[in-house]
């Protein structure tokens, strides 16, 4: 093995570090890749714990791309090096490392040279009762149910916005779920008159038909322009109240319903997680249709440091077909940086590649009006309602901050406490900074974003110390 | 900003600049402006929120931390262990600031409460020295002997009655020293009690940076915030780690460096100790919400606040050492916060000469939290022409052109390497 072309860590096994470190293999370039999970394919190429072949989604849309993509790492697996079970948990600049955790001892990677493939996360919107067991995000049912084949409950409601809700109720039902109802918060009417532009992704367009006649066919009701407003149940939940949202998605109270179910899945959109980057101290900025805060990249996924490069969802929520041209797009940046490549043959291996990118994002962007969340989801909880899961913060607590004058992200933590429990503001940071914009009426530049600290997942003291 | 004229304006909005502001605000005659920007590597919030009046003054805490790892440094670099046996113990005067100010926290408690202020919960822990073997129980014995009118203050426990009363702690302790009016606080929430008892009796809280402070023939005139000008009668400098840049607008050269300190932050737990606990290798002390708070290294590496490998290691392992069941439990976040420091460990405080309208309330250094309460004391006294409550003698900035400083940071470094 060449040891000079070892030292690139890829942090991420899902379709943009994969996509990555096979583009550096092509090249014989061997990379590192970090992942907290005990195989590749990260959250949405999951592999089922029984094998990919004996499970009943083997058919479906994403398994088939997943296979392709598997298939070419297993053929440069001379080259790529998989560190599983490793979380990653942030970057000690003065150390020039980034320290990922096996959960028996620390190890540390070159901080100079790395593909950023972390991923998203889904967004927590919290409401009144949100905190009741049963209620789960829309993505981590799916996970269970596309992997495990585990139900939920018996009668399950999907509420939020975005095509994973229409894939995860036809997923469910297959393995035996009653899906009562699919809410999503974006209107029908803003999606047609976008016929020609998503006609450009035929492909895309057919598979989200194809999960809308699904649910046609199995009688599951699908309801358009309607939102969550709060969960009920004694020690647990047993009632959903959904309700027509108006145009900023402010719910109509007087005309609510109320769904019977023992499960319900959230799923109000993506957060790019962006912690490493934050303390990596990449630049970033606020684009609403992508998720919030993300890194500033060149259209080489280049971020603004050095040598440091970001692919996939971590950069910008595009989903798995485009983590796959950016890993590649990236792996090829680092070729030509480092004189593997030279500017003219990148330049000629991405042509066909930018074409499809492009057609993805306008495809994407036909959407952005139908998705991408309004206002009225600052609107539906109370003063009670807990916000920060981790600290038991409530609304009324952020409210008071406000008004004795926090206007930044960084005085709400101070003040109200959020952010400062095990998650570090994952859950609720979000959530947080959208409110707080609402409140003060500013942009979310200005209210900030909360600081990840070392470490970004907890990790035991003896983890620490065992050398 | 609704006003551009003040009476008194207070750069740094820390614990120090927070209690000045609360002091001040009492006398509803005047007009009080805090000013406050974040910055990365405030040292209240890295703050371990110890009230260890004596701990401090004899060097515990991060200053015996700082000198077992010096001691190593110089062992490593000559094989012996030389003359300087123990950490450098501070003088008489800084004892009596400590403990005047200690004394102030029940009372200051109480008040703020009542007024409405947050809760900065206030404990009676105590801190215990943990010694493990024959040279901490020498080191020991140095510090009780060294303070003999304190003595009601102290306690030795042996071995079991040390297990009695820490039963998590490590049995191969051969017992501690107790230092029993070394309480703790919440640090943030102390700044923010003081800051709303400050703002409840109607003080300005302004968030932005200072780029310049006005002199006029000799007198402060105003100090420029977000480019627009606030007019004053007195500035206090209580910028912490940057009180230098402050000191440097009005033409002051302030010895005040930034020393780094690191620490980590357990996930919340049930009570696991009684007392804040030092040892040499570290200081660990419960919070109120049950997170246990581990320190913390001294690093003279200018403003940098990044964490690093080698010193968290080492401190957790400190703290696993001393209380063995935290190997298994979860440590949430580091961080590092900027202490600022003064040559002589011991703070800048009160006017200067010949700048009229100038007063210093910088350089706390390790004890910030402990003595932000007499310090707000001392700078109201000025404010009213009132006679200090201690002798300012040895804390004005003077003291340093008139005589050479001993047991500085830089020299002990310079001895021992």
């Amino acid at each position: 093995m060449n040891k000079e072309n070892t030292n690139v860590t890829i942090v991420g096994a899902g379709p943009a570090g994969l996509s990555a470190a096979i583009t550096l293999a092509k090249y014989g370039v061997h990379s590192t890749i970090l992942d907290d999970n005990s195989n590749y394919g990260g959250a949405i190429y999951k592999v089922p714990e029984r094998g990919m072949e004996r499970s009943i989604f083997k058919d479906e849309k994403t398994f088939v791309k997943a296979r392709e993509l598997f298939k070419k790492v297993e053929h440069y697996s001379e080259y790529i090096h998989f560190k599983f079970n490793h979380e990653v948990l942030g970057n000690l600049d003065i150390d020039n490392k980034i320290v990922a955790s096996d959960g028996v001892t620390l190890s540390q990677f070159d901080n100079k040279r790395l593909i950023l493939c972390a991923g998203c996360y889904e967004n927590s919107i919290p409401f009144e009762g949100w905190t009741l067991p049963g209620i789960m995000t829309v993505g981590g049912i799916q996970l269970q149910a596309k992997c495990g084949n585990v139900q939920p409950g018996k009668n399950v409601a999907l509420v939020g916005t975005g095509p994973l809700l229409l894939l995860a109720a036809k997923q469910l039902h297959m393995i035996g779920v009653n899906v009562v109802a699919v809410v999503e918060a974006g209107r029908r009417s803003q999606l047609v008159n976008k016929g020609f532009s998503l006609l450009k992704q035929k492909d895309l367009l057919l598979e989200g038909l194809g999960y809308i006649k699904y649910l046609k066919k199995e009688k599951i009701p699908l309801y358009y322009g309607y939102g969550v407003v709060r969960a009920e149940g004694e020690n647990e939940l047993t009632k959903l109240v959904i309700a027509p949202y108006s145009k900023e998605w402010e719910p109509i109270r007087s005309k609510a319903i109320t769904l019977d179910v023992d499960a319900a899945g959230i799923g109000y959109g993506y957060v790019p997680r962006i912690q490493l980057t934050q303390m990596l101290n990449c630049d970033h900025e606020y684009d609403p249709n992508r998720g919030g805060f993300i890194p500033v990249t060149d259209e080489w996924q280049r971020t603004s440091q050095k040598g440091i490069y970001v692919a996939g969802d971590m950069g910008g929520i595009f989903g798995s077909q485009m983590a796959i041209y950016q890993g590649e797009i990236a792996g090829l940046a680092y070729l030509e940086d480092n004189g593997y490549l030279s500017v003219d043959s990148m330049k000629k291996e991405v042509k066909g590649l930018r074409k499809k990118m492009n057609n993805l994002k306008r495809f994407q962007s036909s959407f952005y009006k139908f998705s991408s969340l309004k206002k009225g989801l600052t609107k539906i909880q109370t003063p009670e309602t807990i916000v920060c899961r981790c600290e038991n913060v409530k609304l009324q607590e952020l409210d008071k901050s406000i008004k004795e004058g926090a206007k930044d992200m960084m005085t709400l933590k101070m003040t109200t406490r959020v952010g400062m429990g095990d998650c570090q503001g994952k859950m609720c940071g979000n959530f947080c900074s959208m409110y707080m914009s609402e409140k003060l009426n500013c942009s979310r530049e200005k209210v900030g974003t909360l600081r990840p600290r070392f470490p970004m997942a907890a990790v035991s003291f003896g983890v620490i110390v065992k050398k | 900003m609704k006003n551009n004229k003040f009476d008194i304006v207070i750069v740094g909005g820390g614990v120090v600049g927070a209690s000045v502001a609360y002091e001040l605000s009492k006398d509803s005659s005047l007009s009080i402006a805090l000013i406050d920007i974040k910055k990365p590597g405030n040292a209240t919030q890295a703050s371990a929120g110890g009230l260890w009046a004596i701990g401090e003054s004899v060097g515990l805490g991060c200053g015996v931390i700082f000198f077992k790892t010096l001691s190593k440094k110089r062992q490593e670099n000559h094989g012996v262990i030389g003359e300087v046996a123990r950490p450098h113990q501070l003088p008489p005067f800084f004892f009596d600031f400590c403990l005047k100010s200690n004394d102030m926290f029940p009372g200051l408690y109480k008040e703020l409460i009542e007024l409405g202020a947050c809760d900065f919960k206030l404990e009676k822990t105590g801190l215990k020295f943990i010694m493990y073997d024959q040279d901490d129980l020498k080191y020991a014995q140095g510090i009780y002997n060294s303070i003999p009118h304190l003595k009601d203050q102290m306690a030795w426990l042996n071995q079991e009655e040390l297990i009695i009363d820490e039963p998590f702690i490590n049995k191969k302790a051969i017992g501690a020293l107790e230092f029993l009016k070394d309480d703790q606080v919440n640090p943030y929430l102390l700044m923010n009690s003081f800051r709303d008892g400050a703002r409840i009796n109607g003080a300005e809280i302004i968030k932005g940076e200072v780029t310049d402070v006005e002199v006029i023939n000799g007198k402060v005139q105003s100090v420029t915030v977000n480019d627009g000008k606030i007019y004053c009668n007195t500035v206090v400098n209580a910028a912490g780690a940057w009180a230098k840049e402050i000191g440097n607008m009005v033409g002051l050269s302030l010895p005040i460096e930034p020393v780094k300190g690191q620490v980590l932050l357990s996930e919340k737990l049930p009570p696991i100790m009684r007392s804040c606990i030092s040892t040499s290798d570290c200081y660990i002390a419960q919070k109120d919400n049950g997170e246990v708070l581990i320190g913390s290294t001294t690093e003279n590496i200018g403003y940098e606040t990044s964490g690093s490998l080698s010193h968290l290691r080492s401190l957790a392992a400190g703290a696993v050492k001393a209380l063995p069941l935290l190997r298994n439990i979860d440590c949430k976040r580091t961080w590092a916060g900027l202490r600022p420091g003064t040559p002589d460990e011991v703070p800048i405080l009160g006017p200067v000469d010949g700048i009229e309208g100038y007063l210093n309330a910088c350089g706390h250094f390790r004890t910030g939290i402990l003595t932000s309460a007499i310090t707000a004391r001392i700078i109201s006294d000025l404010v009213n022409d009132n006679e200090p409550i201690i002798d300012l003698k040895p804390f004005l900035l003077d003291r340093f052109s008139k005589k050479v400083v001993n047991h500085s940071v830089e020299k002990m470094e310079d001895i021992l390497t």
